[in-house]
């Protein structure tokens, strides 16, 4: 396969089911290609690209999924989406001027909480990384951090007090990045937060949050909210890394034992040769 | 029944309310509107509250207030027992205040826009919207380099007004619509000022000042 | 080719400017661009003590540019994990291992910085030989002007300059009194009292200037103030004379070789 393969063949997020009615149609760019995303009157969803030909769609997650290409693996399962209790949280496409691949790589990163989520996901001086678990596991394809903790002084819409928060990550597909973590009305189940990318280009894209929580009682759109709350204290550091590119290259940054999960997706992603997005050489 | 703001987290205009209320150190009542991906601020529920379908509304008691600006000044009329945001027995502070308040209302329309735009994908002419805001950015550099030489760190004088507070979000979110600060040190000097008010609050786009926790470094 | 030119491939040598000294106060963090056919991207900071530092605005460790960072004490912090440097660029606190003494081999990019008479300047090469001006001027403003550094020198040759504090305002013609490298200044002059004005080029394109304008000490705010309206129809005027001051600049050229 060719780099661009690679990334060509996988599933992206085009649009939210919910928020696209029958007779509906909506136009977004997925790696310079412009898709149509149409619903008919018979609720059934298409998506064409500009050339007229029919691409692949899923439905799942609360999200169409399509590809410019063709996918040779079904979209990634989440387990949790299927457990009774959990509400699901669509919270909408926000769109960052950088590469889809640094947005995913500071979704595994908690060293910026104190700093970028300051007094929610993170205060100092509690800013220790302990050391924690991380894989690649060559069975499912898939990046795994666990034994993450981090304290946090306001974890989730729903949480009182400060807390040690318990994390683990997955990274089921280069443009996805999935989060566990404590849930504070129900200690002992995970919430799960994921992130959903389409690039646009190999340095623009459009990020979307999706949620599947234990919460009984705030409003939907708090969650939404307290969400992009913290999406958006993310963007403006992601616009103003430099370079936009990922870096694969070891020798262009400087990581430490904090950033293992990183550096691991950046082995990852080099192995599998998803280039888009990255950059190889230092430059 | 106390104050209600119909809010939205992003929303930079809902952010000035929220803004005023901690300065003064009111409590509210915070009541969420789903702007994006949801829309409601366009859907007949919403537009009952504001016909106009935009945020933030106020509402206390009787009185429901749809307008950013009439909210600041509403807010500084009743609360601010110290007459210093919103001065209106000195007609010159008050003239002045008015313009600034019109002035912020260009601000959204070009410099809120393109932030609309580069976030949220909304459709509009984005050179038009960035050329519009870098016009009213060096206006405002130059109103403030002149305060500066009459020693007066806000819009209109010594102390922050409700001018500074309703000119203050769409100015230090402006990089998030592609619209650097790099060209204006006078209006980083005021942004500067602004957050280390006490009381101040930020929003997504304004990171803390974390140089005011207690030194620690050399 | 004019000598502009081969600055924006290989970089102006020497000293730049970059900021008048009064808009980066203590515990102040900006961004500076350097023209370049690889414009450089830096971070210029002043520490609590009132030492001036220039790094990359890039942060060893993720690449964010410094510029967003915060100053406490003598170090700067980057905004998103808090690395902290000090005035060498050698990291100094890694926050997520509060216990760690960073190595010496992690260390931002730094380059020649010093706050001179006013300005703070930057500089490329390691050669800093000193040619910058002494003027002695008080910090009026610093404004971004959409024009070349040739043809703006060339518009303040022929500039007036308000010299009164009375409300009908006095103009007076200005003569350049200096030019080096990096700076000229304008005399103008009034009743007794001669009234002087300096001006720094900080290129940041051809075709775009950062200007930072000092003025003789001590002037009343009156003067500032109009002398600031000044600055701002100057560039309303370079700004707007399009075309015509294009082909004036290619035939100067032509006729001086
Ligand atoms: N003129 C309004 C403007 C406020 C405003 O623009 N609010 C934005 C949210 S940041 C809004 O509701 N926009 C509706 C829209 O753009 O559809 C006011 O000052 O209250
Ligand atoms: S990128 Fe600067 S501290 Fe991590
Ligand atoms: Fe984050």
């Amino acid at each position: 396969m060719t780099t661009s393969d690679v990334a060509r063949n996988d599933w992206y997020p085009v649009a939210i089911d919910n928020l696209l009615t029958n007779g509906q149609s909506e136009v977004v760019v997925l790696m310079q290609e412009e898709l149509t995303i149409s619903r008919g009157n018979d609720g059934v969803i298409k998506v064409t690209a500009q050339d007229g030909r029919p691409c692949p769609v899923a439905i799942n997650y609360g999200h169409v999924w399509s590809s410019i290409g063709q996918p040779d693996h079904a979209l990634f399962d989440i387990p949790e989406a299927h457990e009774d209790g959990r509400r699901m949280v669509d919270c909408g496409p926000v769109r960052v001027k950088a590469s889809p691949l640094r947005v995913v790589e500071n979704f595994l990163d908690i060293a910026h909480f104190p700093f970028v989520h300051t007094d929610i996901l993170g205060a100092e001086p509690h800013t220790e990384v302990e050391p924690y678990k991380v894989e690649i596991r060559d069975t499912v394809d898939e990046v795994w951090a666990t034994r993450v903790r981090f304290f946090q002084p306001q974890a989730a819409k729903s949480a009182e007090e400060g807390q040690m928060t318990d994390y683990m990550y997955r990274v089921p597909a280069p443009c996805t990045s999935i989060l566990y973590k404590t849930c504070p009305p129900r200690p002992g189940s995970w919430d799960v937060i994921a992130l959903f990318v389409r690039p646009i280009s190999e340095d623009l894209c459009d990020a979307y949050a999706w949620m599947a929580l234990y919460d009984e009682t705030s409003k939907q759109s708090d969650l939404v909210q307290f969400q992009q709350m913290i999406f958006l204290q993310d963007r403006s550091i992601l616009e103003n890394q430099i370079p936009r590119l990922l870096p694969l290259d070891p020798k262009m940054e400087v990581p430490t034992r904090a950033d293992t999960t990183s550096i691991a997706y950046r082995r990852w992603l080099k192995r599998k040769g998803m280039t888009y997005g990255a950059q190889l050489v230092a430059r | 029944m106390g104050l209600q703001l119909y809010d939205y987290v992003l929303s930079g205009s809902a952010y000035k309310a929220r803004l005023f209320m901690a300065l003064l150190g009111l409590d509210y009542q915070s009541v969420s509107i789903d702007f994006h991906p949801g829309g409601e601020h366009k859907k007949s529920d919403f537009l009952q509250i504001n016909p106009a379908g935009t945020l933030p509304v106020l509402v206390d008691g009787d009185l429901t207030l749809c307008d950013t600006q009439a909210i600041l000044a509403y807010l500084a009329h009743k609360f601010d027992t110290t007459n210093q945001w919103y001065p209106t027995n000195d007609p010159v502070a008050t003239g002045r205040i008015l313009q600034w308040l019109a002035f912020a209302g260009r601000l959204t329309d070009t410099a809120g826009a393109a932030r609309l735009h580069d976030m949220l994908g909304r459709s509009l002419d984005i050179d038009a919207a960035r050329k519009g805001a870098h016009k009213a950015l060096r206006e405002l550099e130059a109103h403030l380099t002149e305060q500066g030489f009459r020693g007066h760190a806000f819009l209109i004088g010594s102390k922050p007004t409700i001018a500074d507070i309703a000119c203050f979000p769409y100015t230090a979110l402006a990089p998030d619509g592609g619209i650097e600060h790099d060209d204006y040190p006078a209006i980083r000097k005021w942004l500067i000022a602004i957050r280390r008010l006490p009381g101040f609050i930020e929003m997504p786009g304004i990171h803390r000042l974390h140089d005011m926790r207690d030194e620690d470094g050399g | 080719m004019n000598a502009d030119h081969s600055e924006f491939v290989e970089g102006p040598d020497g000293w730049i400017p970059v900021a008048l000294s009064v808009d980066l106060p203590e515990a102040g963090v900006m961004r500076a661009v350097i023209a370049g056919a690889q414009p450089l991207d830096l971070v210029v900071w002043r520490s609590r003590s009132g030492q001036v530092s220039a790094f990359d605005n890039r942060c060893p460790h993720r690449g964010m540019r410094l510029s967003f960072g915060f100053v406490r004490g003598e170090r700067l912090s980057c905004i998103y994990h808090g690395w902290q440097y000090g005035e060498d660029g050698g990291c100094r606190h890694i926050p997520a291992h509060p216990d760690m003494t960073p190595p010496t081999s992690i260390c931002a990019n730094t380059y020649a910085c010093q706050d001179h008479d006013g300005v703070v300047w930057v500089s490329k090469g390691a050669d800093n030989s000193d040619d910058l001006p002494n003027f002695g001027g008080q910090g009026l403003r610093s404004l971004s002007v959409e024009r070349g550094e040739t043809v703006l020198r060339k518009l303040l040759a022929e500039t007036h300059l308000p010299v009164s504090l009375t409300s009908d305002m006095q103009m007076a013609e200005a003569a350049i009194a200096t030019q080096t490298r990096t700076s000229l200044v304008l005399e103008a002059r009034s009743d007794a009292k001669n009234l002087r004005l300096m001006v720094h080029f900080q290129k940041i394109t051809p075709d775009r200037t950062m200007l930072h304008v000092q003025t003789s000490p001590e002037l009343p705010a009156e003067l500032r103030i109009s002398l600031s309206r000044w600055a701002e129809r100057f560039r309303w005027s370079a700004e707007n004379l399009g075309t015509m001051i294009n082909s004036w600049d290619a035939t100067s050229q032509e006729t001086h070789p």
